[in-house]
């Protein structure tokens, strides 16, 4: 009796290793992009160089108007905005954090999420 | 109702699900556009090449050496003599001759080599035979680079030395033996009735030999070494003995095939071809123990004909090529099967 | 009684008769070497890269052989659960150390069921495993591909289209495994003196030896040996011997699953119907080289053998080019080589093992010895 229990909890936490790995290791390509930005009645203008330093990825360079790919693995993310000035240093540094959930939104719009607005992760408005 | 029975348990199981496989397909073939007489054909041009290969098998099985996986052996010598008659250049039958005249020496002594170490390997012998024959292949790959051949047709161009890889036989004795005797019956349908001839006339050859004191003597020591001892056989001569008339058999076998088939394959040509004879003499009903010309005859036609028949009918029928997994998946099953046999013949 | 120095005659030369074939591999070595005019920093690296990638596989082989049950030609099968484990996680894009992880519990399940089929099978022909499970790789090869040409796309439902061939369905000949490339090699990052060291790799390679002495100790690795050493005295004592060949074959396969998929990890692309063919055959020649024979291997053979096979294998083509001026002529040498080698070491244990059963003939008979 004691060895079916054993087994069964151990068929538990692999299936649940299983399912851990697929979503962590499940890899999404992002847009991410610094272009002028209309949300609503709000704009935001994409006019700086950034870095987009996305978890621990490698940071993503981008002019002023620029778009770039960049594919990350799992959901949960870290964001990392370095604002650039015209000596290509870092004036400023946003933070944040954000969660891939809808499947058809994979657009980061960098203009939107430094200006905070909610809806800075929406789908390829050029579709 | 007894004796469909008999029949059904003496034929065995997988055989008569490859016969009736094929059935199928020579019926289904019309309905999918496959011309029946060209596949009846190709399917005899098939069996008479590979005749003699699977011929090969018969003695080492009935001495008890079991399936020669080491057939490489004198398929190598085969194609020494091909090469060294296309070297000479002279054409048709006499080439041939020529070709074996070359092949049949080499084929002794390596037989006789082989069959030596296989001697002091009772037990063991399918997998070093396999593994000899694949480390002879990989040994004449680098020979076939050095031998000093000069012949236009079968070097490389620019370097001048060095055998190709493929080297043609047209002009030289392509069909020559098929054709004695050949006919044609409208455009698709072709016998080679030379090949059939010659395999007939080495069939009736070992049939000969096994009944006469030395092959019967090999056959004793196949199925029971004990009684063959005690009657005073020496029981590594006679196994010396089949292995040669194996490795022979290979040699000339391959010279056939080659005469029908337009070429000479060197290099790792030989490597795998001693796995379709092994399942064809299966096929045919024989065991790792005991094999009849029966048992070649039909087993040869049985899996020429479905390497023929598959490509053709279930290409047309699913628009898939799956000819290559089929042939895989049957022939090594029914060595599968057949290794797997021994335990109950064992048992009782 | 004098005290012989260890290092008397007899022992010497029973020492070289019994380490014959490492010691001729070394012997290619040391010819090799120099005529290659590879440079040392270069075979370091390249020999380091082979023991992590290799060695997996070749520890696969060592439970078998205590079980008597040989070179298990069937490992191939587990190479094949793990490959169909890939393709699954490259149709779903997993990717990073993730990915290897789950390709490695998708094609256990897989792996567990192809080492019991073969284990099954292998009990059915008792005295000739190693025949039958070379030609039962060949024929799960034919299923394989049936598999993985055919159902791929049609019966099993593939969604990156980037897998499948252009007619629709079947999976490429070329999987690309960017995604898991180098994701075990590269966990912990270390290096030495310009040389990088897969640490995380050989660290999982430590377990398993680990893993493996700790086995020999267990209730069950005892049965193997003893069911290895003679049947029938296992059987009289009680151990359930065809239950335990099986385990053994299992166990067997499921490792080589993980050590084809640590294999392709490290080289980052898979040939979908070729990766799993070499596989078998480079693994047994590599153990043997090491001093391995069918009846016995350890740990050291395994690591000795991967490194003076790789040697050998890296080696002869430069060899053969500068010797003779045909790198082709090495290449056919290092395949007549590793062919070679397993004919050699089956032909020893065979005569062995002839000769054993003739003593014991003859011992029954009465005659002299």
């Amino acid at each position: 009796m004691r060895r079916i229990l054993v087994s069964a909890l151990l068929l538990a936490a692999l299936v649940g290793l299983g399912i851990y790995c697929y979503d962590a290791g499940r890899a999404y390509d992002l847009l991410v992009d610094n272009h002028d930005m209309t949300l609503g009645e709000k704009t935001y203008s994409g006019e700086r160089d950034v870095n987009v330093i996305l978890s621990k990825y490698e940071p993503i360079e981008m002019t002023a108007q620029d778009t770039m790919v960049s594919t990350v693995a799992g959901k949960k993310h870290t964001i990392t905005v370095e604002i650039l000035d015209e000596n290509y240093e870092v004036a400023e540094t946003v933070t944040g954090k954000f969660t891939l959930k809808d499947p058809k939104k994979r657009f980061l719009n960098i203009p939107a999420f430094l200006g905070k607005d909610p809806g800075w992760i929406m789908e390829n408005p050029r579709n | 109702m007894k004796n469909i029975k008999d029949f059904l348990e003496k034929a065995g199981w997988p055989r008569i699900i490859i016969a009736l496989f094929l059935l199928t397909l020579f019926v289904v073939a019309p309905f999918v556009e496959v011309r029946v007489d060209a596949s009846i054909s190709d399917t005899l041009v098939r069996f008479g090449m590979n005749g003699v290969m699977v011929l090969a098998m018969v003695p080492m099985i009935q001495s008890g050496c079991g399936l020669n996986f080491g057939l490489p052996l004198g398929i190598i010598a085969g194609l020494l003599g091909a090469v060294t008659s296309i070297e000479i250049g002279i054409p048709g039958v006499l080439g041939i001759l020529i070709a074996m005249a070359v092949a049949v020496p080499i084929a002794v002594v390596l037989g006789w080599a082989y069959g030596l170490l296989l001697n002091r390997v009772k037990g063991g012998e399918m997998m070093i035979a396999t593994y000899v024959g694949f480390s002879s292949v990989a040994f004449m790959c680098i020979m076939w680079l050095v031998l000093p051949y000069k012949s236009s047709n079968m070097v490389w161009g620019y370097a001048g030395k060095g055998l190709r890889t493929t080297i043609s036989v047209e002009g030289f004795w392509h069909k020559a033996i098929s054709d004695i005797g050949s006919f044609h019956i409208g455009d698709f349908f072709y016998c080679p009735t030379g090949m059939f001839l010659f395999l007939g006339l080495m069939c009736l050859g070992m049939w000969f030999f096994l009944k006469t004191k030395t092959g019967t003597a090999m056959t004793t020591v196949g199925s029971n070494p004990e009684y063959a001892r005690s009657s005073g056989v020496n029981i590594d001569n006679m196994r010396t003995i089949s292995v040669i008339l194996s490795t022979v058999l290979g040699a000339i076998g391959i010279i056939i095939y080659e005469q029908s088939f337009g070429f000479v394959q060197l290099y790792m040509g030989p490597f795998y071809m001693a796995f379709p004879a092994v399942s064809a003499i299966l096929i045919g009903g024989a065991s790792v123990h005991k094999a009849t010309i029966m048992n070649v005859i039909i087993g040869t036609i049985l899996f020429q004909g479905i390497l023929t028949m598959t490509p053709s009918v279930i290409n047309s029928m699913i628009q898939t090529d799956m000819s290559e997994v089929i042939r895989i998946i049957v022939s090594n099953g029914m060595i599968l099967y057949a290794l797997t046999r021994v335990m109950r013949v064992k048992k009782s | 009684m004098t005290k012989q120095s260890k290092f008397s005659k007899n022992n010497l030369s029973h020492l070289l008769a019994a380490n014959a074939v490492p010691i001729v591999f070394i012997l290619i070595s040391v010819i090799g070497i120099p005529l290659s005019k590879f440079s040392p920093g270069y075979l370091v690296q390249e020999m380091l890269v082979r023991l992590s990638r290799d060695s997996f596989l070749v520890l696969s082989l060592l439970i078998p052989i205590m079980a008597g049950m040989g070179l298990n030609f069937g490992m191939v099968l587990g190479a094949m659960a793990g490959q169909i484990g890939l393709i699954f996680i490259s149709d779903w894009n997993i990717v990073g150390i993730h990915g290897m992880v789950l390709a490695m519990l998708i094609s256990t399940p897989l792996a567990i069921f192809l080492g019991w089929m073969c284990g099954a099978i292998l009990n059915r022909a008792k005295g000739r495993e190693m025949v039958t499970g070379f030609i039962l790789g060949f024929f799960m090869n034919g299923i394989y591909q049936l598999v993985v040409l055919y159902g791929f796309g049609k019966v099993i439902p593939i969604q990156n289209a980037k897998l499948v061939l252009s007619r629709g369905f079947g999976v490429r000949n070329v999987t690309n495994l960017e995604g898991i490339r180098k994701c075990l090699d590269n966990l912990i990052p270390f290096e030495i003196s310009g040389v990088s060291v897969p640490l995380a790799t050989f660290l999982v390679i430590a377990v398993f030896c680990v893993f493996v002495v700790w086995f020999r100790r267990t209730k069950l690795g005892q049965d193997m040996r003893a069911v290895g050493q003679d049947m029938d005295v296992a059987r009289s004592a009680g151990i359930p011997v065809e239950r335990t060949r099986l385990i053994s074959i299992m166990i067997s396969t499921v490792l080589a699953c993980y050590g084809q998929i640590i294999f392709l990890q490290n080289i980052g692309t898979m040939n979908t119907y070729n990766s799993h063919e070499q596989a078998g055959m480079f693994a047994i020649a590599s153990l043997l080289v090491g001093g391995a024979s069918v009846s016995r291997a350890s740990i050291l053979n395994v690591f000795v053998g991967v490194v003076l096979f790789h040697l050998m294998f890296v080696v002869s083509p430069m060899a053969g080019k500068h010797l003779i001026g045909e790198a082709q002529l090495g290449e056919y040498f290092r395949v007549f080589v590793s062919y070679g080698i397993i004919a050699i070491a089956l032909v020893l244990h065979a005569w062995r093992r002839f000769k054993e059963r003739e003593r014991s003939r003859s011992a029954l008979r009465g005659e002299a010895a």
